[in-house]
């Protein structure tokens, strides 16, 4: 599957996302979590505890 | 180390809260799934080992691409009567997903806990909604001692023990005899969830606080915590929302905090994990953005989770302030209330918090 998209991806067509790096949306969209930002304002996004 | 970035520092964790079988011993009067729209597909179609092991990759490998640490919470209905769950944890844990299971207790014994432990399970979510008698009512008769039995054989085995308890004004007399009880019984972590009138639960509309009861119940809980902070080691957790106008009000979250966090860039920055570090998958696969919000956004293994929460047009709109009913808040970029409760009264999403007093 890899030579497959590789070789698709030399011929021009652009990789499969799965296949990018992180896009700048995908930056924009975590910046928060990812500067540890959300355990200053105690966030449900931090406590794992799902249900 | 694989899960830290190029400084060094621990990488910050993402979930995926993965209903792997909707398959239950109980049926809880608050229940969101049972009743729910996509119960009998859940039920009809559950997903084979095989598509669960392309989840698993997916998820590991997208996780990876965005700079997070994968973490699998199998839940269900009841995760262990999936005859293949200690597969798939294997198979998520070899993978490099920091393993946690949320489930029923009958279930857990000295041998399932250890096999558990062996294949690195690190933490067990079990419920108790009340004293023994609000609990069993809510769930079924015994219900209350097996918990408290499972509890002591997770205990014994080395595996963090975790307690949730659905908030409605039937139990909520007993939270804090529950939170001392979890306190003695030596629990890791114990926190509570507002019910979400849906599924079972919408019989339930009654049993939810008014704004100003809300205010007055979380001050009780807030001061109940700190007495118990000082005799026992026990985590309170903070996962519901309306902590934050509370903390505000009491000058535990300051406005510096606020502005140090708020770029005006019509964002969320906190708060409800939706759309920011959290996924949910139902036993067919079906995508959430939170599995007590029924809103479908996709569905794995067909496509993956990168396309699924990235280019969501919901997903999207549920970062953004400005679709929210209480975007002028001073909270809103940290708070946002509970999505799912504006939906399951008002049935609009971004609609202001039933529950809210601020």
């Amino acid at each position: 599957m890899i030579e497959y998209i590789q070789e698709k991806y030399l011929q021009g067509e652009q990789k499969p996302l799965m296949y990018q790096p992180i896009t700048p949306k995908e930056e924009q969209v975590f910046r928060y979590v990812k500067n540890g930002s959300l355990d200053k304002v105690m966030s449900c996004a931090v406590c794992g505890m799902c249900g | 180390m694989a899960g830290n970035d190029s400084s060094g520092k621990q990488k910050p964790l993402f979930t995926l809260q993965w209903h792997v079988t909707a398959r239950c011993d109980q049926r809880c009067k608050h229940c969101y799934m049972h009743k729910s729209e996509t119960y009998p597909s859940e039920i009809k179609n559950e997903l084979s080992y095989e598509d669960c092991k392309k989840i698993v990759d997916d998820f590991v490998k997208t996780t990876s691409i965005w700079g997070f640490r994968p973490r699998i919470s199998f839940i269900g209905g009841d995760p262990l009567l999936r005859k293949d769950l200690y597969q798939l944890i294997d198979y998520a844990y070899k993978k490099g997903a920091q393993v946690v299971v949320l489930g029923n207790p009958y279930h857990v014994t000295e041998e399932s806990a250890r096999k558990m432990k062996e294949l690195g399970v690190c933490r067990y979510q079990v419920s108790i909604d009340g004293m023994e008698e609000t609990h069993d009512y809510f769930r079924k008769p015994v219900s209350f001692k097996d918990s408290v039995r499972a509890i002591k054989i997770l205990n014994k085995t080395g595996i963090r023990t975790a307690v949730m308890f659905t908030l409605s004004k039937k139990n909520s007399d007993d939270l804090l005899k529950v939170a001392e009880l979890c306190c003695k019984l030596g629990v890791y972590e114990f926190d509570f969830a507002r019910l979400i009138p849906i599924g079972n639960g919408a019989d339930m509309m009654d049993e939810l606080f008014s704004p100003a009861e809300m205010r007055e119940f979380l001050l009780k809980v807030h001061n109940g915590y700190e007495s118990l902070k000082k005799r026992y080691t026990t985590k309170f957790g903070t996962k519901e929302n309306l902590w934050k106008p509370l903390y505000y009000e009491l000058g535990l979250i300051k406005d510096k905090d606020i502005d140090s966090l708020d770029d005006n860039s019509d964002m969320v920055v906190g708060g409800c994990s939706i759309g920011i570090n959290y996924i949910p998958v139902l036993a067919d696969g079906t995508v959430y953005l939170c599995r007590r919000l029924p809103i479908s956004i996709g569905k794995v293994p067909e496509n993956s989770f990168r396309t699924i929460f990235i280019n969501s047009k919901k997903a999207d709109e549920m970062r953004h302030l400005h679709n929210y009913g209480c975007s002028k808040c001073r909270l809103c970029a940290v708070c946002r209330g509970c999505p799912a409760i504006s939906k399951a009264i008002t049935s609009n999403e971004f609609a202001r918090d039933p529950q809210c007093w601020f």
